[in-house]
């Protein structure tokens, strides 16, 4: 346990001893922010936080990779993974310590742009469970996102391989539901389920569907445990 | 310490070892010796528990490498040929972490780290970037990392590849200087690397054990080589007759003889070969204990092994 721990604040560290930290923070909320001076100052006047989550949401999916990329990849290349393999840990011990951090990161970003809904408050009256819903779907979405990043990043031995990977892996899932409405019958109703974009649907309508809120949580965990399936199958 | 029964691995279909036996006691300084591709580096995953054998089991500190890896895990110092360091971290920050992964506890964590600095004499860059450092620093922060738990067996996959020769030295003398307590497992394909610091000494040759030797057999105590002005008929003729010279062999350099003399006996036979010299009356230019190469050490066992069959 102190060992996920110490793993995951490693990565924390680690991004931002590298530019990523700094790129991705600023690319994220250069971007939101102006779209958000343009959505509520310039254009409609309304306070809803909904569009901006919907902004937020996308720009992540750009970046996840970026900010997962390295987590095995970078381990693999530079023979650190022997140092953590030949140490008392478990695979599954390092994997998650892996997810911890790149989640922490996340969720510091997640911090940062609190700043939105703040100011919503102060200045004007949003509709508060709607905005809870919505960034409750934010940070599910990017657990997500983070897991099939450190699946990919599993996969390839160097970062732009595992980053183009993780790109290819969240767009399929994003764009599934235009998939399912080729294929008719049964699969085409199978494949819609597994899209990450009518799963944030309901969060964004203010609706806690348990039905979706598990399936952030069971694609996270599968991603997860592929990672490790996946770097113990390597091992043996 | 280190008792290796019957390990093999395959990577596939391809043969990496097969069968290597072994064993090495408690303080012993022993040697892989082969040459790159042998296996050596193959043996010492499997005994760091990096990956499992495909058959045969090895027990390291007392415990079994497949049965129970963690406690194996945690008795272990291991220093791989690639050296695991994030370059982006300062060593004492990178020591630190190493601490905490092998789970040495918060209050012996800083005495750790402070005792693994010392012994790898590596104080003076405690607070630089590894990245930053020569590769002779990186190297000795690897050995300081293998150091940090205290390790009853101590696993160093080729410790002085890519070092001067002056680093070389300080790494060997590093080396010698852990020995004695921890038992100490070392691979090199040089030959001297391994004879200057290893009492025992295995040879691998295509994943196998080709032969278990020691220092003595490999320096060539029993080999001495001798220059002298004459002709070679005569000086063969007076140094056969030399008690427990078993073999000479001679060439010509100039107006020189060389002649290569192999004892049978353990007894040093260089006074003898002295008194012989001067009786026949030739002049001495040079005598002195020849080493073997690793080719010939190579030649000789793999030799034996197919006259074993």
């Amino acid at each position: 346990m102190n060992s996920i721990w110490s793993i995951a604040k490693r990565e924390l560290r680690n991004y931002f001893v590298s530019p990523i930290a700094y790129i991705i923070l600023t690319v994220f909320f250069v971007i939101c922010g102006l779209f958000g001076y343009i959505e509520y100052m310039a254009k409609f006047q309304y306070a809803q936080l909904v569009p901006i989550m919907g902004l937020m949401t996308n720009i992540f999916m750009f970046l996840s990779p970026m900010l997962t990329m390295r987590l095995l990849s970078e381990e693999k290349k530079q023979g650190t993974l022997e140092l953590l393999y030949t140490s008392p840990l478990t695979i599954t011990g390092i994997v998650l310590g892996k997810y911890l951090g790149a989640l922490l990161f996340f969720g510091l970003l997640f911090l940062i742009s609190l700043e939105f809904p703040i100011f919503l408050m102060l200045y004007g009256k949003p509709d508060v469970p709607v905005m809870l819903a919505s960034m409750l779907g934010f940070i599910l979405f990017g657990g997500t996102l983070i897991a099939m990043g450190l699946f990919s990043s599993s996969l390839a031995e160097t970062q732009i391989v595992s980053a183009v990977i993780g790109f290819a892996l969240v767009l399929i899932f994003w764009v599934m539901e235009f998939f399912s409405s080729a294929v008719s019958g049964s699969v085409g109703n199978w494949l819609a389920t597994l899209s990450l974009s009518k799963h944030l649907e309901s969060f964004n309508k203010g609706v806690l569907d348990g039905g979706d809120i598990f399936f952030f949580l069971a694609m996270s965990f599968m991603f997860i445990f592929l990672a490790i399936r996946r770097l113990e199958w390597k091992r043996w | 310490m280190i008792k290796v029964s019957r390990l093999t691995k395959y990577y596939g279909p391809t043969r990496a070892v097969e069968g290597v036996t072994f064993e090495a006691e408690k303080g012993e300084i022993i040697g892989l010796l082969g040459p790159n591709g042998a296996g050596k580096t193959t043996i010492m995953r499997m005994l760091t528990g990096y990956f499992a054998p495909t058959s045969g089991t090895a027990k390291v500190a007392g415990y079994d490498i497949i049965e129970e890896p963690m406690e194996v895990k945690k008795r272990l110092g291991y220093l791989p040929e690639v050296l695991p360091l994030y370059y982006e971290m300062v060593v004492s920050d990178y020591l630190e972490f190493v601490a905490q992964i092998k789970g040495i506890t918060f209050k012996e964590r800083r005495a750790k780290v402070a005792k693994a600095l010392g012994l790898a004499r590596i104080e003076d860059v405690k607070h630089r970037i590894i990245g930053r450092l020569s590769r002779g620093y990186k190297q000795r922060v690897g050995i300081a990392q293998a150091l940090l738990n205290d390790p009853e067996v101590l696993i160093l996959d080729e410790p002085t590849i890519g070092l001067d020769p002056k680093q070389i030295i300080e790494i060997r003398e590093l080396i010698k200087s852990l020995g004695g307590s921890r038992t100490v497992l070392l691979s090199s394909h040089i030959l001297p690397e391994v004879s200057m610091t290893c009492e025992k000494i295995i040879i691998i040759n295509k994943g196998r054990v080709a032969a278990v030797t020691d220092k003595a057999a490999i320096e060539g105590k029993d080999r001495i080589l001798v220059k002298l002005l004459g002709q070679p008929e005569q000086a063969v003729a007076a140094l056969s007759k030399v008690k427990s010279v078993a073999k000479v062999e001679h060439s010509v350099e100039g107006s020189y003889s060389v002649l290569t003399l192999e004892s049978s006996g353990k007894k040093d036979i260089r006074q003898d070969v002295f008194k012989a010299v001067v009786e026949s009356g030739l002049v001495l230019v040079e005598m002195r204990q020849a080493s073997h190469t690793l080719e010939e050490v190579f030649l000789k066992y793999t030799a034996k092994e197919e006259d074993a069959r």
